[in-house]
């Protein structure tokens, strides 16, 4: 994933702040356990690849000369980043479904995310 | 109201007398955040006995906390520490009857509807914020979008735990839910606790006490859009925090 920002000092100082108060929260228990953060922070490197290419698959596959198929390439480029963000186990929650469809309601509710969101997916030919 | 009380919890007196003072003699809106947060237990155990001595379903917990915190701020503005009056007896009546009127005028179920869409609202409008320069270059336009989605995910995550967040309450909403999602909303809801205090304290006031962004603007003295800045920026935060923690202890 993409850091916020490198150059911000205020967003930098923001997240020196998070990274020790995660620490903290963790030394004191709250955090509960966690499995290999270090890999998680090392598979961010090369997450925006990973992601590029997970994309092309889906959405090459698709049809999106139609509004339906438009919208059906919004869901699945919601589906294939939250994947890529959380993990493929997560996809098989029976929650899942629900949020994917909300978040890609929402972007095709409004008109400048829809335009924005259709010039991204239909690049992907 | 004892479950009230103990819920309340002991807050140093020293440190609690300078911010009565700090907000009556200067009107400092950092005092008054801080009493305001400091009470928000009592606040929000006062909402719990209330909803659950509830005689009609007409509303939802989420509101009784809506209400009740903002019968909190209510009694911190018009608190007068020089009385020798407990802060907490005085809030806890102001608390009770701003829940009562609130529910008493909630005849309609539009209004919850319309509560929710306001709150929904305000989260596209603070999430759609999109940096120009990011929209030249394809691959810059695909990171964006993706982080817009997974914002959006983490908004859609925190909505509605304020159910749990205080520990109090079954967890009732997301029906459909398994375990691996609420897994990671409690892993988020955790992780608030490791924002910065502005952020921490925003997503607190607007996912778990379903504050609107005019409520919390008017909390810290600041604009609706500062707020919903702080917004975006601490699901950002939350994000890069959910990626430093790693990932949980559970084969999903």
């Amino acid at each position: 994933m993409d850091p916020i920002s490198h150059l911000d000092p205020v967003l930098e100082a923001l997240r020196r702040q998070l990274t020790q108060n995660i620490d903290r929260l963790r030394r004191s228990g709250q955090l509960g356990a966690s499995s290999a953060s270090a890999g998680t922070v090392e598979r961010a490197a090369g997450a925006a690849e990973d992601l590029e290419a997970a994309l092309r698959r889906k959405l090459s596959a698709i049809d999106k000369r139609t509004a339906e198929g438009r919208i059906r390439a919004t869901r699945a480029f919601v589906e294939t980043v939250l994947a890529a963000e959380f993990g493929e186990g997560l996809m098989t929650d029976p929650g899942v479904g629900d949020m994917i469809n909300e978040i890609s309601g929402a972007l095709r509710e409004d008109a400048v995310m829809r335009e924005r969101i259709d010039n991204i997916v239909l690049a992907f030919s | 109201m004892a479950a009230a009380e103990k819920a309340q919890g002991s807050p140093e007196p020293g440190d609690e007398l300078a911010l009565w003072r700090r907000f009556s003699e200067q009107h400092d809106a950092e005092a008054r955040a801080q009493l305001v947060e400091r009470y928000l237990p009592l606040s929000r155990a006062i909402a719990a006995s209330l909803y659950g001595k509830r005689v009609a379903d007409d509303a939802e917990f989420a509101d009784y906390m809506q209400y009740a915190t903002l019968g909190l701020i209510e009694a911190v503005d018009a608190f007068d520490w020089r009385r020798g009056v407990q802060f907490n007896t005085f809030a806890t009546y102001r608390i009770q009857g701003a829940i009562r009127n609130s529910i008493v005028n909630f005849s309609e179920r539009r209004e919850q509807v319309g509560l929710l869409y306001r709150l929904k609202k305000e989260r596209i409008d603070s999430l759609k914020q999109a940096s120009e320069t990011a929209r030249a270059r394809r691959g810059a336009a695909v990171r964006e979008m993706a982080e817009v989605a997974v914002v959006w995910a983490l908004s859609y995550l925190l909505e509605g735990s304020g159910m749990f967040a205080g520990g109090d309450v079954q967890h009732t909403e997301h029906f459909y839910d398994g375990v691996q999602l609420r897994q990671l909303r409690e892993r988020l809801v955790s992780l608030v606790d490791a924002l910065p205090d502005q952020e921490r304290r925003v997503v607190k006031y607007h996912y778990f006490q379903n504050l609107e962004f005019t409520e919390i603007a008017k909390i810290f003295g600041v604009t609706k859009g500062r707020i919903s800045q702080v917004h975006k920026r601490a699901l950002l935060l939350l994000r890069e925090a959910h990626s430093i923690a790693g990932g949980l202890d559970v084969d999903f």
